[in-house]
């Protein structure tokens, strides 16, 4: 799996991960989402255009940055957003996901992720979301 | 030969002008060019000799591989007396040139003619010689220690080799006894229930695994059936999965509790307790002997595959559902089948259908529904066994890249 890091401007300024190859570990992914949450960003997108497989430790590293990018927005209401995730209505405004391929979009449904990450079919479109 | 060339001779020093002029007349002066040997460890000694100028190396084993340099000689030294003064005569090493030399020579009856006329210098030889004496106790000793030094080094690396070896073999020993440890914990021998057949398999990428199943005689008329997933392979998915399983079967084994309570129960126990992002998904039933109904609860597992006696598709669209683990109050996809005679429920973990071939091309939830349709005169035990082995055979050289489990159950 490799990862290539790109900047681009929403109503806010998003880092896309263009990630490339089967995701079956979770530490690197969480790694580089930690140094790049570090280095000031706020909010990714993952671009999943090359993905051809997502294990369940892929969806440990969705998860995981999910919670990283949540932890910071102390003034979104804990209470709503645990509220809206038990609805299946809440969706990170942090972390989006695009373009994943059928398959991977399976199993993102099947683990109810698609319940708070959006899914995007085109990156532009996601950037803009944001 | 010129009496003023003996004059710088240390050996000499000590006697009057007139001996050596006397002296001069026994020795022959020859040159030696760098490489030449002037004799042989073991030869016959025939000669004494002094260096005049130039260099030359007393040797132990000559152009062996064990070749050993004892020492050099240079002007104004001798070299040669030992196998003279011997009883066997015998050279005891070898001496080559290593810089173009100049020699006097001296033969055996002029050494010994030369000692009788002049014991003096016997005495000055005795003192050179026991100086080269102590400076070869002095090397064999430095030898000794540096020997010592290889050897003690030799034996440390000796021991840690050993060390890590032993480490390698008790982690393999626990790794082996968390294997059965964890196999253990799955049922032994399936429960009956009457008018189903029922198998399972799991086969662990690694040693150990992170997938479980479990079949719960909850009555004589109720089986809970289990299959779960615990995000990550090895020892970490092996102890969250023991953990998660126990909380499962503990939970369910009670009376009065719904599917739906023990995932929930289950889930805020796993969310008390650090396990450093790790979650799982299940998938939790109860199949009812009497409506051959099967009410199951799923928390972000893969949907249950069922299929009639003619082999078509009768699994039901997927609801919502979130994992076990990651929030407090997760959404949980409810819903019920009835299994009709002939009919076949399979559950699976990913590792079934996202097993891999060398072209990393998935072998996908259709080659399952094709096996179940193929095995339709088997056991719901053959057709487990027979899916690992397409699920192998699949895979070809491509490793094991998850673990497999599959619970079948077929209807009567």
């Amino acid at each position: 799996m490799d990862v290539t890091v790109s900047q681009a401007q929403g109503r806010v300024p998003v880092t896309i991960f263009r990630i490339t190859g089967a995701v079956t570990d979770n530490q690197e992914l969480e790694a580089r989402a930690k140094a790049a949450y570090e280095g000031g960003a706020r909010n990714i997108l993952l671009d999943l255009t090359d993905v051809p497989y997502m294990a369940t430790a892929g969806l440990r590293a969705l998860h995981a940055i999910f919670t990283l990018l949540r932890a910071d927005t102390l003034e979104e209401s804990d209470e709503a957003t645990k509220a809206g995730i038990a609805a299946g209505t809440f969706l990170s405004p942090h972390l989006k996901l695009a373009k994943p391929s059928a398959h991977v979009l399976e199993v993102l449904k099947a683990a109810g992720y698609d319940m708070f990450l959006e899914i995007h079919r085109d990156v532009n479109q996601a950037v803009a979301s944001f | 030969m010129d009496t003023a060339l003996l004059k710088h001779v240390p050996l000499f020093v000590s006697l009057p002008p007139s001996a050596l002029a006397d002296m001069a007349v026994s020795f022959q002066e020859t040159r030696y060019s760098a490489g030449a040997v002037l004799f042989r460890e073991g030869d016959y000694g025939d000669r004494f000799y002094i260096v005049l100028d130039g260099c030359i190396a007393i040797v132990k084993a000559l152009g062996s591989d064990d070749e050993r340099l004892l020492g050099r000689r240079g002007a104004g030294e001798f070299v040669g007396e030992m196998s003279l003064l011997s009883q066997d005569g015998l050279r005891t090493a070898s001496v080559r040139v290593e810089a173009d030399a100049r020699v006097l020579e001296l033969t055996r009856a002029d050494f010994d003619a030369l000692l009788h006329r002049y014991p003096l210098l016997a005495y000055e030889m005795l003192r050179v010689l026991s100086m080269r004496l102590r400076e070869s106790h002095d090397t064999a000793i430095h030898d000794l220690h540096e020997k010592n030094a290889r050897l003690a080094q030799a034996y440390a690396d000796l021991q840690s080799a050993q060390a890590r070896i032993i480490e390698q073999e008790t982690l393999e020993r626990e790794l082996r006894l968390a294997r059965e440890t964890q196999e253990s914990m799955l049922p032994r021998a399936l429960p009956r229930l009457a008018g189903f057949d029922i198998g399972a398999r799991m086969v662990a990428a690694r040693m150990v695994g992170g997938d479980f199943y479990d079949l719960l005689p909850l009555s004589p008329h109720r089986l809970g059936v289990v299959i779960g997933d615990v995000s990550g392979k090895g020892m970490p998915a092996a102890l969250f999965m023991a953990l998660v399983s126990s909380l499962l079967r503990a939970e369910a084994l009670r009376s009065d509790t719904s599917p739906e309570q023990v995932l929930r129960i289950v889930n805020r126990h796993l969310l008390s307790r650090d396990a450093r992002g790790m979650f799982v998904t299940v998938l939790y039933g109860v199949l009812c002997r009497e409506t051959r109904e099967f009410a199951f609860v799923r928390a972000g597992h893969e949907m249950p595959l069922l299929l009639d006696a003619d082999g078509a598709l009768l699994t039901p669209a997927m609801g919502r559902g979130h994992p076990l683990g990651l929030f407090p109050n997760p959404v949980l996809d409810i819903q019920a089948v009835r299994l009709p005679p002939g009919g076949m429920l399979l559950l699976y973990t990913d590792g079934v259908n996202e097993a891999m071939d060398a072209q990393s091309q998935l072998f996908g939830p259709e080659r399952i529904v094709a096996a179940v349709r193929g095995a339709r005169d088997t056991s719901a035990q053959q057709l487990c066994d027979q899916l690992v082995q397409a699920v192998t055979t699949y895979r070809g050289l491509a490793a094991q890249a998850d673990d497999i489990t599959l619970v079948a159950v077929r209807a009567q």
